[in-house]
């Protein structure tokens, strides 16, 4: 077996150690995070919300815990302020369809166990788009033309026969636009002119691409990995899988910064000297 | 239902460890559950692609009607052609269109939002040094970068220095991006691993360990 092999089931065995015991690693919330709940959290009563589940099953792994949470707080206040939502994917970069089946994952696993989906109404207080591929172009045609975007539902049924669609066109019918996904430039370059509130769940790796938007006030507020999914989990009172791993997280860093660290502490002090 | 709950237990984490027994050797129970979930993957696609044909373009054409939909339809039907090798050349057009629609799509957007956007700002913000710094930091760092894809002309002078910079500025980015990148990869083990180490997933995992130890035992010998 060799070295890098040896590395990785190391790593395997110390992310495993809080699945057998819990360590409780406190989780401080950040501003972002708190910006983000608020944005759903104050939505007005009525109002539409278009969300885009652009994201593959590896990513699904890392943020799942957050799109979850917003999943919940979204159908949690169609109960409460009768807010609609319009849900989706365009099949982000790769343009595969893993995006539908984690939308119907997320309701058959987590939403209509949960009750979220209880009184609820298909077509009048959300409606589901399916897989529309073409990403950054599709992403276009949902803030301009929805209906031509997609002359049918998820199921088949022509979105005119829909009677949430009927008064839903183009992006400014939306009092939110949200999203989940690796990238941010792509969504900002087709959304930013509608001036609607931007949510983003990103992955850690697109953080620093979210910052200059976010300064700017392009996107109103993001998630940034699954540490953020962790904090909106406990913001919202869903707690979920995002919580559960946050110790492998914090100890698969320290392991990383270890195993960086170690192997160049030992080239400068003592393999450079013997020209290993 | 318990049953199917334990059933699923055991086929998930045994398809884990398969596939991450590749961290010991190249072996057959990698190479099966690689096969089973590129080709479990690649028939969903196929099925999904049909059924948006069907229910996005066909549907509509027949209840409808409309040039869109037909055009479409009639591209469609073109791009399929690649498959045959002396019409192969007519796939080539509705390439062109889809490539140039969406590169004017974005093209469209990098101007307003990404170029506009981010360096028509207020520089100084009164009371907050930090925006103030972040700001000017952020429009050289634009300016620079698209100085340094000039490749029209000699690279001299100021031209040369904000280059530099750029240079700099993309430096910097693909670092960050990296390092996030790498610790955001922690997350697949994470989302594994509970599988691993729960009822009924430990079974399989104590299978995989005296499995491994049979090897490295078979192996030692065989070298003796």
């Amino acid at each position: 077996m060799t070295l890098d092999r040896l590395i990785f089931l190391g790593l395997i065995v110390v992310l495993a150690i809080p699945f057998v015991h819990v360590l409780g690693i406190p989780i401080p919330i950040s501003p972002e995070t708190r910006k983000y709940h608020q944005a759903i959290i104050g939505l007005p009563k009525g109002c539409n919300v278009l969300w885009v589940t652009d994201i593959d099953f590896t990513l699904w792994v890392e943020i799942q815990g957050g799109e979850i949470a917003t999943m919940k707080m979204l159908f949690k206040l169609m109960k409460e302020r009768q807010i609609h939502l319009v849900w989706t994917t365009t099949g982000g970069d790769t343009g595969l369809p893993d995006g539908r089946i984690l939308i119907h994952r997320m309701i058959d696993e987590y939403l209509r166990p949960g009750g979220f989906l209880e009184g609820l109404k298909y077509g009048e207080d959300y409606v589901l788009l399916g897989w529309l591929p073409g990403w950054e172009t599709s992403l276009r045609g949902l803030v301009t033309d929805i209906h031509k975007l997609a002359p049918t539902d998820d199921f088949g049924t022509p979105i005119d026969q829909i009677p949430l669609m009927k008064g839903i066109h183009s992006g400014k019918d939306f009092a939110l636009l949200g999203y989940s996904s690796y990238y941010v430039d792509q969504y900002m370059r087709q959304w930013s002119d509608q001036k609607v509130p931007i949510i983003a769940d990103l992955s850690a790796s697109a953080v620093s691409f979210a910052k200059p938007w976010f300064a700017k006030g392009f996107v109103s507020a993001y998630l940034g990995g699954a540490a953020a999914c962790a904090e909106i989990e406990q913001l919202s009172g869903y707690p979920g899988p995002a919580a559960a791993a946050m110790d492998a997280q914090i100890l698969g860093h320290i392991a990383a910064v270890v195993v960086l660290v170690v192997p160049n502490l030992y080239w400068l002090t003592i393999g450079r000297k013997r020209g290993k | 239902m318990a049953e199917l709950e334990v059933f699923t237990g055991l086929l998930t984490s045994s398809l884990i460890l398969m596939i991450w027994s590749v961290l010991y050797k190249e072996n057959r129970f990698f190479r099966f559950a690689e096969h089973l979930s590129l080709g479990s993957f690649l028939g969903y696609t196929v099925y999904m692609a049909l059924d948006t044909m069907y229910n996005k373009t066909l549907v509509p054409l027949v209840m409808t009607g409309g040039w869109s939909n037909i055009l479409v339809t009639v591209f469609g039907i073109m791009l399929w052609l690649r498959l045959v090798p002396e019409l192969r050349w007519i796939s080539r057009w509705p390439l062109a269109v889809l490539a140039g629609i969406s590169m004017g799509v974005g093209t469209r957007g990098a101007l307003s939002a990404q170029l506009i956007g981010q360096t028509a700002m207020e520089v100084i913000v009164p009371g907050d040094v930090m925006a103030s710094i972040g700001n000017i930091v952020l429009a050289i760092f634009t300016i620079g970068t698209i100085v340094y894809f000039i490749y029209t002309r000699e690279q001299r002078g100021p031209q040369k220095w904000l280059s530099q910079i750029g240079r700099l500025a993309l430096m910097v980015t693909f670092g960050t991006v990296m390092g996030t990148f790498l610790m955001g990869n922690l997350a697949y083990p994470i989302g594994q691993i509970p599988q691993l180490v729960t009822w009924p997933g430990y079974l399989m995992s104590a299978v995989a360990v005296v499995l491994i130890a049979i090897d490295v035992f078979r192996t030692q010998q065989e070298k003796a």
